[in-house]
């Protein structure tokens, strides 16, 4: 018996132009409402809620001032104080906050089991000086943490 | 007699080439790529955060990825509250009554949502707020919404910061 030839079939052929459609619609609705800036957050307490300060014995404070950072803590009985004065002028944003890391790491060596900081800033300081202070009174990520524990006081 | 007849391939060309057909699958697996990789990003934080000239939040070397909580942004011209949006006062000038009671109704809205959701799952009751906050303002203008949030039972504050690791923590 003689078998038909088989007709030259072509393989079918996907419609790519409504996928294409719906594609480009999630990619503009997606791009509208995309945050391509890496964010992180930093922690802190209010004084007077749950953790308020604990009067530690080393009471360690750190003012942030229109001069640059004031540290003040408990030693010896008397309070001692230690100024970190900004880098290039204050006016130009240049809170040090490499200074009050250095002088953070030099307390914690002497304290290490402090880990509580009240941050007290001043009305007129931009709140990045704010953050500055407690991104360095918190430690180098790489080299652990300092005092994590940030208390605002009101 | 055609002008392929001999040779099928040339043929197949010719007959692409008359329909005016585009390559659509090159396209179709770039735009897949740039979909997953937006999907991906979309997905990165819990909560939607604002970046915009009147928001430029504070720059540092935390690491701590952003948690899903009451979300408060403050810009150089409005707080803004879930729906709510309260006009930030002139530079220097103090909280009017009328601004604080928006903003603390807000809060306190938003946090009694949070709090009843919680009892309904047999958790403790939240005490976090996140803040966004614009690196320029002045701290006289963000210490009344701390003092808010802690009014409404948020004393955990965090703050949003973008990620510098690369550079020294100086402020800017």
């Amino acid at each position: 018996m003689r078998r038909r030839p088989r007709l030259p079939v072509d393989p079918p052929e996907l419609n790519l132009v409504p996928l294409l459609d719906m594609v480009s619609l999630l990619i503009q609705m997606l791009l509208v409402s995309a945050q391509f800036g890496v964010y992180a957050e930093v922690d802190a307490h209010v004084a007077g809620g749950a953790a308020a300060p604990e009067g530690e014995p080393l009471a360690f404070e750190v003012a942030v001032t229109d001069d640059g950072f004031s540290l003040s803590w408990t030693a010896e009985g008397g309070r001692v104080g230690q100024e970190v004065a900004c880098a290039g002028g204050c006016a130009a944003g240049g809170w040090d906050g490499d200074g009050l890391l250095r002088a953070a790491t030099a307390l914690k060596a002497k304290h290490p089991k402090e880990v509580q900081v009240v941050i007290r800033p001043a009305d007129g300081v931009p709140f990045q000086a704010v953050v500055t202070a407690m991104d360095a009174l918190r430690g180098d990520p790489a080299a652990g943490p300092l005092f994590p524990d940030l208390v605002f006081s009101p | 007699m055609s002008r392929y007849a001999r040779s099928p391939r040339l043929a197949r060309r010719h007959r692409a080439e008359a329909r005016g057909e585009l390559p659509l699958a090159a396209m179709v697996d770039m735009m897949t790529n740039i979909l997953l990789f937006l999907l991906n990003l979309y997905g990165a934080t819990p909560v939607a955060l604002e970046s915009s000239k009147e928001l430029q939040v504070a720059q540092a070397r935390s690491e701590d990825p952003v948690r899903y909580a009451v979300s408060v942004a403050v810009g150089r011209d409005r707080v803004r509250i879930g729906d709510t949006a309260v006009l930030m006062p002139a530079d220097g000038a103090p909280w009017t009554e009328d601004a604080r009671r928006q903003v603390g109704d807000a809060l306190a809205s938003a946090q009694q949502r949070r709090v009843d959701a919680a009892a309904q799952r047999g958790d403790p009751p939240p005490v976090d707020v996140l803040l966004q906050v614009d690196k320029r303002l002045a701290w006289s203008q963000v210490a009344p919404l701390v003092g808010l949030a802690a009014e409404a039972g948020l004393t955990e504050v965090r703050f949003v910061v973008a990620m510098t690791p690369e550079e020294p923590p100086q402020s800017r």
